[in-house]
């Protein structure tokens, strides 16, 4: 499903000689559950962002579906994103003017789906995250764990085939991380690819393989769950 | 999608209202005076409305320009009544000319052994074919048909009879020379029209008589005292005379107004120059055959055709035609403007400086929208995330510019709406005319909307749709658009307000010279009293003795034109007789003894006109043109200290006893005059076709219809009771009529007072949007700077040094602003100085006012924010950081 062949990231001339990614050469296949580790500043957004077609490689070749990216347009990628990809992120990235249920409808709108449609599957989600009854509400009101659900929710309602998830357990405690991580765990089994990025070894641990970056290279992988 | 983007825009707004109701404040004030300027422009546009034939009626314009640069009237909707005539001969496809002639705004007109003192205009009885009056008594068809038969409105009909049940009933015309007869009663024309009483109409009339009757009236008039020259001659028929068409020097070509049409001279005498007595209409027929526009085509050499070789050697005149539903707006651009009326309109002008505001306003809501945007960089970046494209975002937020946009026209109608009364009662105009019962003010709406929705919001739109989401999310907060954006948006607006401001400077700052020196130093007051002797039948001697004999009267005199009236006496005078000299072009002013004293104009060198010498203008013999015909006699005038200089004399001393001269016309020599005395220059007039300084003849005042009289302040009351009772004991049935002098000022000088009324409205507008978006400015870079500012002060920087730091940054852009509108304000002053016979030099001080004008109140607007930020603890925004 994703094919990168020595991709290349810089961000400014300047760092010619230390780029973010450095030849990345990387596989995930349709329905694999992945797991990037590394320490800060080593390159693990920055591989999630090229992964998920919200930035493009300096060099490199990037195959999503089989599919070579290279010169693509911005409206191009953002069709792909649109109907393909979701991203889940450690700051939960809730819209605080939306309530619950706008937000979780929010990607079908940009589908843009039928109304009747976006009322099923918004309601859907909501129940599978337990948040149906929260709907109305605002972020402002939800607490951090209901958050992150209402997140997961959101990257959920599309159906996407692979779902990106940048520290998804970071700003939450135990439980409601251990709950998060459940979720994910459901959805690979039903289908989606994940690919997530974390510091979390008990997060690392629930995936079919585990890649290690430093300092923009991939230093190791293996499969934590034989 | 777009109620999902309306649900987000409320609710954005919801959460910060008073962003909301700032930038909705901001945007309503720019639209104010764009709505503004639009509903007093559709209003102007929307004259002659109820005449049906309007759309096919044009008046006919002529353009004069001498060649050696000294005259340019610019198009004047007037013409002589030779245009009437070979209008015919050259355009038979037209349905229908008619001339109209407004030819005393004192007419006498006598009913019931009462005489009145009442507006008359003389039209062709075509007028009434073009025109369909609102006639409440007679018959349009046959109304002007009669040559006694006469108009009245139902205002006049009132005052003449008590009643406006008068149809057939006997008026005497010009007060006791024309038997007359009631044929019509019109009702009160609506405004906007040229037939209305507004301060612009050109063709306002209590009566209205046959040309044929006018005629009459001005050969009986002219037959018991023939003027012994145009000088004197056009008191009946109260135009401005270009040179040429009123003389006070030697007579040039004749004046055709002054005698009847059947008496016109022969083609190569007549005076294409001069004359412009008339309006003159033609209408178009319905089939469309000519065009207005073909028609303006065919007119242009319509005059130069005709003119003689002598007259084609010195001027041009251009002649041309304008819809009769533009006439209104071209006297206001003649009366505003002056030469610059040629270039451009009233209303383009007053819709430009409305836009120019509306400008600063959409300029405004731009940069603190975008200030704004920068916080919601995080909702776009995530929106982009999860498949918004470019073009849905730009639509979210110019959807959202448009609800601000909305709700800002809401408010700027209301304002209009709520203030259109006053504006009726102050000036006349009714922009509730053009507000919100016209289909077109919805469509001008409409078009608003969507134009200061593209112009305020396009750019912050622009700019966040092109947020990268991996920044927008990664840090929430990022820059939106290039650096210098705000500041250049800010510098926009400033150079905007500042160029109103300078241009408001000069209007008062002219004004305020003009004001100073038009009514003299004194404070005495100058009553002017009406006397038109055929008609009264005061003899103006025996008058201007009579006013000097009454209590408290200081000096009594007469002069031909009215000071500061709009009929003006243009002559031209040269140093050589020599028809090639260079010639200048001076207010002729024909005045009696004592005008100098009375006006408190002082001698500076010379002697002014006295019983002792014979100073008295002695007029030409009446022999034949030709080249036998004797020199003119020389006689004695005085100067001012405007023209000596323009005749190139070294000093006023030097002007004296020289021999200056008026040109000669045809086989007619020039006119010598001695010139006997200097005055100091002292305005006369506000307008003057290129004229800047004065000749004064000494004539009969036998001859004049102005007599004035001077008192000391404390006598005016008891002095106009006793030169009432004076009159009364002449025996005339003519009414007293008089004015104080500085009644007639500020009446002509009322359109230049409201002009700069309304540009300082226009500016204060514009510098309240431009403070507050300076003030926005001022918060967005203080809390981006507060880092720097820590550091500054954590390595020591003093409270004080971060204020003047921070006070410099924020001034720079105002006053490079402001510099760069320095050229702008040039050109726009220069303008409307041109315009004034009396011109101040146009001197940095305005500009510099404005310097320091803006830099202060940019200081106010952001010494605050300074200030606050300047207290920033390093410590506490360090750890933040």
């Amino acid at each position: 499903m994703i094919e990168l062949s020595a991709v290349t990231k810089r961000y400014a001339p300047a760092e010619a000689d230390r780029p973010a990614l450095d030849g990345i050469d990387l596989s995930i296949d349709r329905g694999e559950f992945v797991a990037v580790m590394g320490p800060s500043g080593c390159g693990k957004t920055t591989l999630l962002n090229i992964v998920g077609l919200i930035d493009t490689p300096t060099t490199g070749r990037y195959l999503f579906a089989n599919q070579d990216l290279a010169g693509r347009s911005e409206n191009e990628l953002t069709e792909l994103r649109k109907h393909n990809i979701a991203f889940i992120f450690q700051a939960f990235q809730l819209i605080p003017e939306l309530s619950v249920y706008e937000n979780v409808e929010l990607p079908l709108r940009y589908q843009p789906a039928p109304r009747a449609r976006r009322r099923t599957a918004v309601r859907e989600v909501l129940e599978l995250v337990g948040l149906d009854a929260r709907a109305r509400d605002y972020p402002e009101a939800l607490s951090g764990g209901e958050q992150q659900r209402v997140a997961i929710a959101r990257a959920l309602v599309n159906d996407p085939k692979l779902i990106l998830a940048d520290e998804p357990t970071g700003n939450l405690d135990q439980g409601n991380g251990t709950a998060v991580l459940d979720m994910l765990c459901t959805l690979n089994r039903a289908g989606a690819t994940i690919i997530v990025v974390t510091h979390s070894p008990a997060c690392a641990e629930r995936a079919d393989r585990v890649v290690h970056l430093l300092d923009g290279r991939v230093v190791g992988a293996a499969h934590a769950r034989i | 999608m777009i109620r999902h983007y309306l649900t987000i825009a409320l609710r954005n707004l919801a959460r910060s209202p008073f962003t909301a109701a700032v930038n909705v404040l901001t945007l309503a004030l720019g639209l104010v005076a764009f709505v503004g300027a639009y509903a007093v422009s559709a209003y102007w546009g929307s004259s002659e409305r109820i005449f049906p034939n309007a759309s096919r009626t044009y008046v006919i314009t002529a353009s004069l320009a001498l060649k050696d640069g000294s005259i340019a009237t610019g198009k004047m909707p007037q013409t002589s009544e030779l245009y009437e005539k070979y209008l015919r001969v050259d355009f038979p496809e037209l349905e229908t000319i008619a001339r109209a002639n407004v030819w005393n705004r004192q007419s006498s007109v006598t009913a019931n052994g009462k005489m009145l003192r009442m507006v008359g205009a003389a039209v062709d009885p075509e007028f009434l074919d073009i025109f369909n009056l609102p006639f409440v008594a007679g018959d349009p068809r046959t109304a002007l048909r009669s040559p006694t038969g006469v108009l009245l409105t139902e205002a006049a009909a009132l005052r003449l009879f008590g009643t406006t049940d008068v149809l057939g009933k006997p008026v005497v015309m010009g007060g006791n020379l024309i038997d007359a007869t009631v044929t019509g009663v019109i009702a009160k024309i609506p405004e906007p029209s040229h037939m209305a009483g507004g301060p612009s109409a050109s063709m306002p009339f209590d009566v209205m008589a046959p040309y044929v009757l006018y005629d009459r009236l001005r050969e009986l008039v002219n037959r018991p005292q023939p003027p012994p020259d145009a000088a004197n001659a056009p008191q009946e028929d109260d135009k401005a005379q270009p040179p040429g068409a009123a003389a006070g020097g030697a007579p040039p070509a004749a004046d055709p107004a002054a005698a009847p049409a059947e008496a016109a001279p022969e083609q190569q005498n007549e005076n294409w120059l001069g004359g412009y007595c008339c309006t003159t209409y033609v209408m178009l027929k319905r089939d469309g055959a000519l065009t207005g526009r073909e028609l303006q085509r065919r007119l242009t050499d319509f005059a130069s055709r005709r003119m003689s070789p002598d007259q084609l050697a010195i001027a041009n005149v251009e002649v041309g035609a304008v819809p009769v539903t533009g006439l209104l707006v071209a006297q206001l651009d003649g009366q505003i403007l002056g030469k610059a009326g040629q270039y451009v309109s009233v209303t383009t002008l007053l819709l430009g400086l409305g836009a120019l505001v509306l400008l600063v306003a959409c300029v405004n809501y731009a940069n603190l929208a975008t200030a704004r945007a920068a916080r919601r960089a995080r909702e776009i970046g995530l929106r982009k995330v999860i498949g918004a494209h470019r073009g849905q975002v730009i639509a979210q937020y110019l959807l959202e510019a448009a609800l601000l946009t909305a709700a800002a026209l809401a408010v700027a109608v209301a304002v209009v709406e709520l203030v259109a009364p006053v504006v009726r009662n102050a000036v006349g105009i009714d922009m509730r005319l053009a507000l919100l019962g016209s289909p077109r003010f919805w469509a001008f709406i409409a078009a608003l909307l969507v134009g200061v929705t593209l112009l305020g919001g396009a750019y912050p739109a622009f700019v966040l749709s092109r947020v990268r989401p991996i920044e927008a999310l990664r840090i929430g907060r990022v820059r939106i658009g290039p650096r210098f954006a705000s500041t250049v948006l800010v510098g926009v607006q400033f150079a905007a307000a500042s160029f109103l401001l300078i241009a408001v400077l000069v209007m008062y700052l002219q004004n305020a010279r003009l004001e100073s020196t038009a009514l003299g130093t004194t404070r005495d007051q100058h009553l002017i009293v009406d006397n038109f002797t055929p008609v009264t039948h005061v003899p103006g001697d025996v008058l201007v003795a009579q006013l000097g004999r009454l209590p408290g009267a200081k000096g009594a005199t007469a002069m031909g034109m009215a000071p500061w009236s709009d009929d003006v006496n243009l002559n031209l005078v040269s140093r050589s007789p020599e028809a090639a000299a260079r010639f200048q072009t001076v207010f002729w002013n024909p005045v009696a003894y004592d005008f100098f004293a009375t006006l408190d104009i002082p001698l500076i060198a010379g002697r002014v006109f006295d019983r002792e010498h014979n100073d008295m203008r002695r007029q030409p013999q009446d022999t034949p043109p030709g080249p036998n015909r004797p020199p003119p006699p020389t006689f004695n005038i005085v100067i001012d200290r405007a023209l000596a200089s323009q005749l190139n004399f070294a000093s006023p001393q030097e002007a004296v006893d020289q021999i200056i001269y008026v040109p000669g016309d045809n086989d007619d020599p020039a006119q010598p005059m001695r010139v006997i005395g200097v005055v100091e220059s002292r305005p006369l007039f506000l307008r003057g076709l290129g004229a800047t300084s004065n000749a004064y003849s000494l004539e009969p005042a036998d001859g004049m219809q102005n007599f004035i009289v001077r008192f000391a302040p404390a006598d005016v009351s008891a002095g106009v009771a006793a030169a009432d009772a004076a009159w009364r004991g002449f025996g005339t049935q003519s009414p007293f009529t008089r004015r104080f002098m500085d009644d007639v000022f500020n009446q002509g000088y009322e359109t230049f007072a409201r002009a700069s009324q309304v540009s300082a409205g226009l500016a204060l507008f514009a510098f309240v949007i431009s403070v507050i978006g300076l003030f926005g400015m001022a918060i967005q870079v203080a809390s981006r700077r507060t880092h720097e500012i820590g550091v500054r002060k954590s390595v020591g920087a003093r409270k004080r040094q971060i204020v003047a730091m921070l006070i410099t940054d924020f001034s720079k852009p105002v006053v490079i602003a402001n510099l760069l509108a320095w050229p702008l304000g040039y050109f726009a002053g220069r303008a409307y100085l041109s315009v004034f016979i009396q011109q101040m030099p146009l001197t940095p001080v305005p500009f510099l006012a404005s310097l320091t004008v803006v830099v202060l109140i940019a200081w106010a607007a952001v010494g605050s924010q300074a200030l606050r930020a300047s207290r920033a603890n390093p410590a506490t925004v360090l750890r933040f950081e």
